[in-house]
Parts: structure tokens; sequence; C-alpha cells
């Protein structure tokens, strides 16, 4: 990738952690089912990872997990550390799908989402907050988010991947 | 070293997996302040949620008007009922109202004002980034002279406390949250215990550590206990819809219906000092 490309690519994954940032704060607040509101920054990083493989899904997901960290003030480190290694570990399945099949944010979408809450259960866990340690609790969140992420990774999958392929984010 | 070099990328990932559970553990919830990097870009994006947040209040209200005709035509006859019914009682209203405020010129005016509270107006920017907690963003910051573990109320009860603090802009903990617990008593019995959040899911509070045979019962009125100091004594939080025996036999629970609407939380008052005599 030339320097150019790679400026490019830095600003508009900026701008799109930007626009994530204000929406789910925001708007998305009106949407939520089940208590829950889908993470745009975790189908991102997602999809960028089973497009582009282990190394670009690490790195967006450290990244966009740091800054989301810092907005949040809290657990500092929490998403960057989770949604790292998700990235990392969607990235990958790149080589194994067909990036152009229907099923692939369906189940990367859901996929990821479930991996990425149970790094964040277990990660809290491991610092020794115990308050969302229960199964039951696990279970429902994870089946409200992993739905709502999966409907909407299908959803903005097509722009992602036309845009990837020969629009603003293609590698060459 | 041709070994070390295979090993780079799992060494790698293992140093700076142990530096954010580090991270994660030491900035564990609360903390005195911000950091100036937070801070930045807390005030970096406030103006965009702003203007987005009034988009989003505006499209929930028009959606929520058209969902609601039917609805809204047999409250509208039903409303018609209540405002004759009210016309009639206003009247007499009006009468002892005029009485009291006599009888009140009677009492020390230094008593009337001496317990309240200074407020501070705020309006509400932002909601939650995750999941997990349940905060709110308002308008007003340092400079307004907000500050940490100042609580929120508006005209119908007790909303959270600040915890976190910009210049322009602080974050408000609601009471719903699981760590936003309130000491807390019921008003006619005195009874104590604790208010907390029923979790994401459910608009409910709980009021906890109530003795078995405490007297308590329900749509009795909940307000702050002022123990902890977090909170003065008597802000409004809720009223009992349900009372619960916990498996122990020892003590039980009440699930509070609270007073504030928290989907609907527009514009919120700071409580930025208690006056005392």
């Amino acid at each position: 990738l030339s320097t150019q490309g790679w400026i490019r690519r830095i600003f508009l994954f900026a701008l799109l952690f930007v626009v994530s940032v204000v929406l789910q704060s925001t708007l998305f607040h009106f949407l939520k089912i089940g208590g829950v509101k889908p993470d745009l920054l975790l189908i991102i990083v997602i999809l960028s990872a089973v497009m582009n493989g282990k190394k670009t899904g690490a790195g967006l997901g450290f990244a966009y997990g740091l800054m989301e960290d810092l907005i949040v003030g809290r657990y500092i480190g929490l998403q960057a550390l989770t949604k790292m290694s998700t990235g990392y570990l969607i990235g990958l399945l790149e080589r194994k799908v067909f990036s152009d099949n229907v099923l692939v944010p369906v189940v990367v979408g859901a996929l990821g989402t479930l991996i990425h809450n149970l790094l964040v259960f277990t990660t809290l866990f491991l610092v020794g907050n115990f308050d969302f340690f229960s199964p039951e609790y696990f279970l429902n969140y994870s089946l409200a988010s992993c739905l709502y992420n999966l409907c909407v990774s299908l959803f903005v999958y097509g722009p992602f991947y036309r845009s990837n392929t020969q629009g603003f984010f293609k590698a060459s | 070293l041709i070994r070390l070099k295979k090993y780079r990328t799992p060494l790698v990932f293992f140093i700076i997996a142990v530096l954010l559970l580090v991270s994660v553990r030491i900035t564990g919830f609360e903390r005195p302040r911000l950091s100036q990097a937070e801070a930045f870009l807390r005030t970096l994006i406030a103006p965009l949620q702003s203007g987005v947040m009034v988009i989003g209040q505006k499209a929930n209200d028009f959606a929520s008007q058209v969902l609601s005709f039917s609805q809204m035509k047999e409250e509208n006859e039903r409303l018609r009922e209540e405002v004759d019914r009210l016309s009639a009682e206003n009247n007499l209203l009006t009468e002892v109202m005029q009485e009291n405020a006599r009888l009140l010129k009677l009492l020390d005016l230094e008593q009337m004002i001496g317990n309240q509270y200074s407020l501070t107006a705020a309006r509400v920017t932002a909601r939650d980034l995750e999941n997990l907690h349940q905060t709110l963003t308002i308008n007003k910051g340092r400079k307004d002279g907000i500050a940490k573990d100042m609580p929120v109320i508006n005209e119908q009860g007790l909303v959270g406390r600040v915890i976190n603090v910009t210049d322009s802009t602080a974050e408000v903990l609601l009471i719903m949250d699981r760590e936003g617990a309130v000491g807390a008593l019921v008003q006619q019995t005195r009874v104590p215990g604790v208010v907390e959040g029923l979790g994401p899911n459910s608009s409910q509070l709980q009021m906890i550590h109530i003795a078995v045979d405490a007297p308590i019962s329900v749509n009795q009125v909940v307000v702050t206990s002022g123990y902890g100091g977090k909170f003065p004594k008597g802000l409004r939080i809720g009223y009992v819809t349900e009372i619960i025996s916990e498996d122990n036999g020892l003590m039980k629970r009440a699930i509070i219906q609270p007073f504030v609407d928290f989907k609907r939380l527009e514009e919120i008052m700071v409580v930025t000092g208690v006056e005392t005599n």
C-alpha cells in the first residue's frame, strides 16, 4: 500500500470512528432492544478483519478499542484488549471464506460478537469485577447482542464489501 | 535468535495484554479525575453528540406520537371527563389555596426557604456509549460549578450523581446502574435499605437489605436517607410496587418504581449545594 493509500485509509477509519461513537451514544439509545444496542465499532473491526486478515483486525481492534476506552473512561484497556483479540481471531478466517457470500456477515457478525462478549466477561472477571459474572445474565446479554449485531452487520456488509474491493478502502 | 523471532508475535501480544489488564484493573470504575487525553476526546465529540441527540429526541417523540394515535382517541375521551371533574375540584381548591396563602404568611419565612438546595439546570446531550453502564452526559461542567459526586435530580425525583467532569461537560451515573446504589429509607415508616438497579433490561429498581419484619408495604414512597454522605436526605426516589422475601428467611427486598422517567430525560438539575441554616 502506498503512503497516500495509508493516509486515506487512516483518515476514513477515523471518520468512521467518530460517526459510530456519536451515533452509538445518541440515536441508538432510542433503538435499544432487550436493553442492548448494536456495537458499531465491533462490527467494523469484525468485517475489516474477515476481509483483510488478522493483522488489520488486531490493529484496528486495538486502535478503536483504546479510543473507545478513553471516551468511556472506565476500565481503560478493556475494549482495546477484547476488540484486538476478536479482530485477530476473526482475521484467521480471512482465507477460509468467500467474502461475497451473504452468509459471511451473518455468521461472522454473530460469532465475533459472541467471542467479544466472552472476552469482555472473562477480562472483567480477571480484574476482579464479579458484578457481571452470572451465566443467566451472560446468556441473555449474548443472545440479544449477537442477534442485534448480526442484523446490523448484514446491512452494512454490502457497502463495506464494495468499498473494500473497488472503493475508498481498496487495498491496492 | 532465530527461535526468538518465531515467538515474536505471541510475545508482543502477551506484553500488550498484560499491560492492558493492569490498566483495566487500575482504572476500574471511579477515579478522582479524568486524564488529559480523555477530557480532550470528550470535549471533541460533545458538540456532535449534542446536535444528533436533539434529532434523536425529536424523531422519537414523532414516532411515539404516530404509534399512539388510537390510544390518544380513547385517552382524549377519558381526559374530557376528567377535565370536567377537575374543573369543579379546581374551583374548590382555589378557595383552599387562598386560605393557605394567608396562613403561610403567618409562618416564619426563614423556615420556608431554609431547607432548599441550590440548583444548576443542564441539558442531556448524550447517553451511555456501551451496554454495561447507564450514564448520561450533560452540557454543564467544571466552569459552571459542577463537581464530582453532586446529586442530580429533576422535577420527578432523584436521577443519579455526577461521576466525571470536564470543563464543559459532566457524566451522570443513573441510579438505574448497578454501581449507582443509593442509601434510602421508606418515607412513612423510616425503614432503611439500599436502592439499586435491577440490571440493564429492567426499568425498575430494588431496595435490598430490609429486615423481614420491617414495616413496609406497597405504594409507600422511598426517599434518600443521607447515609454515606453522597446524597442529601429526603430526595424522592420511587414507590414500592412489590415485596419479595429472600430465600434465607431473614431479609426481604422491595421492587421500586422510580418517579423519574429514565427513558426520556431531557433536562435535569444538578444540586450544587445544600443550604443550611
